[in-house]
């Protein structure tokens, strides 16, 4: 620990004891006081452990602000909130409806087109081109044996 | 200070609020991030957040303890988003400390320790402490702040805060002791080691 030579009613053990605590009682405060007169070193430990702790606010940064800063806060809220100016409820609520409708209007729209278009896949026969030349040329096909029965 | 005037958005009151309030609230930051282009950011967004909120302020309660509220947020919200920067801040402070309080110790171990040594040393120290204690710690230590304000600030009960504030001097007093003994004791012996 550190040197005892320089203390004569307290050793800089207990010294160090009692700093450790964090309380210092009030019959040891002139003994410590003397003590750390004479020892460099405890006073460095009461300074750093005790002192610095127990008050801290005399440390501790208490800075004041540049001035101009009170201003330049109040130029920096109004033009943000004048950018961002808050949107009334009554509109945030009608938008929200507006987007109900319109999403169930654009579902209900899909949903039928698909239905109807499931069902002309069940009844035509007819739904592409190919399928049209095929049907034409099968009733050319016919017409044609027709007529060649009909001149026999 | 009318809270029916801010309520309705009235510049002018809320200028008048910023006025009053304003020192405290970037002293307040200050301490928090140790960095004056921190507090003054946060002291912008502080105000700009209540002015938004001022809706949700509860007539009852105190506009300052309001303000000091959003100014631990915010600082603790910068401090967690920039946590590598303030890491390295740390390990620069850290460095300076080691390096500045250690060649002192060697050339003037019997020297009294400056208040900008202790301040740096302090820091330090705060930084390694739980956030909820670092808290407490720096509100009991700004504009004599009672322990009810710092509880209704960090939105807790009076008997923790008083546990959180004991707790943060009793690490504070462990982290700056072990710090000494392993750095001035050290040199003291070699100090010792010379003499003979």
């Amino acid at each position: 620990m550190m040197s005892n030579e320089h203390s004569n009613k307290m050793n800089c053990y207990d010294f160090n004891h009692i700093i450790d605590l964090g309380i210092i009682p009030e019959e040891q405060q002139t003994l410590l006081q003397e003590h750390m007169t004479t020892c460099p070193q405890c006073r460095n430990y009461y300074l750093l452990v005790y002192n610095s702790v127990e008050n801290a606010h005399e440390l501790l940064s208490n800075e004041g602000p540049e001035q101009g800063l009170a201003a330049a806060i109040g130029h920096f809220v109004f033009n943000a909130a004048r950018q961002t100016k808050a949107i009334p409820m009554w509109i945030k609520l009608s938008s929200a409806a507006a987007a109900i409708v319109c999403g169930l209007l654009i579902g209900s729209v899909a949903y039928d087109a698909r239905m109807q278009s499931e069902q002309n896949q069940e009844y035509s026969y007819l739904s592409t081109e190919n399928d049209t030349l095929y049907m034409a040329e099968t009733t050319e096909i016919m017409y044609r044996s027709f007529l060649t029965e009909n001149e026999e | 200070m009318d809270i029916a005037l801010l309520k309705k958005g009235d510049q002018r009151a809320f200028q008048e609020l910023i006025d009053s309030t304003h020192s405290d609230v970037f002293k307040l930051a200050l301490k928090f991030t140790s960095s004056r282009d921190d507090a003054k950011d946060i002291s912008q967004e502080v105000y700009l957040e209540a002015f938004r909120n001022i809706g949700d302020f509860r007539e009852d309660a105190n506009i300052k303890t309001w303000l000091y509220r959003i100014t631990v947020n915010r600082s603790l919200n910068l401090i967690k988003k920039n946590k590598s920067k303030f890491q390295s801040i740390s390990i620069d402070r850290e460095n300076e400390s080691v390096a500045g309080i250690t060649a002192s110790a060697h050339f003037a171990a019997d020297k009294p320790l400056e208040n900008k040594e202790l301040r740096i040393l302090l820091n330090t120290a705060l930084d390694q402490l739980p956030e909820n204690q670092r808290s407490a710690f720096l509100l009991f230590n700004h504009d004599g702040m009672s322990y009810n304000e710092i509880a209704e600030i960090l939105n807790t009960s009076l008997s923790a805060v008083e546990s959180l504030i004991f707790r943060s001097k009793a690490n504070l007093r462990k982290l700056l002791g072990d710090y000494y003994k392993n750095n001035y004791q050290g040199t003291q012996v070699l100090k010792s080691n010379d003499v003979k």
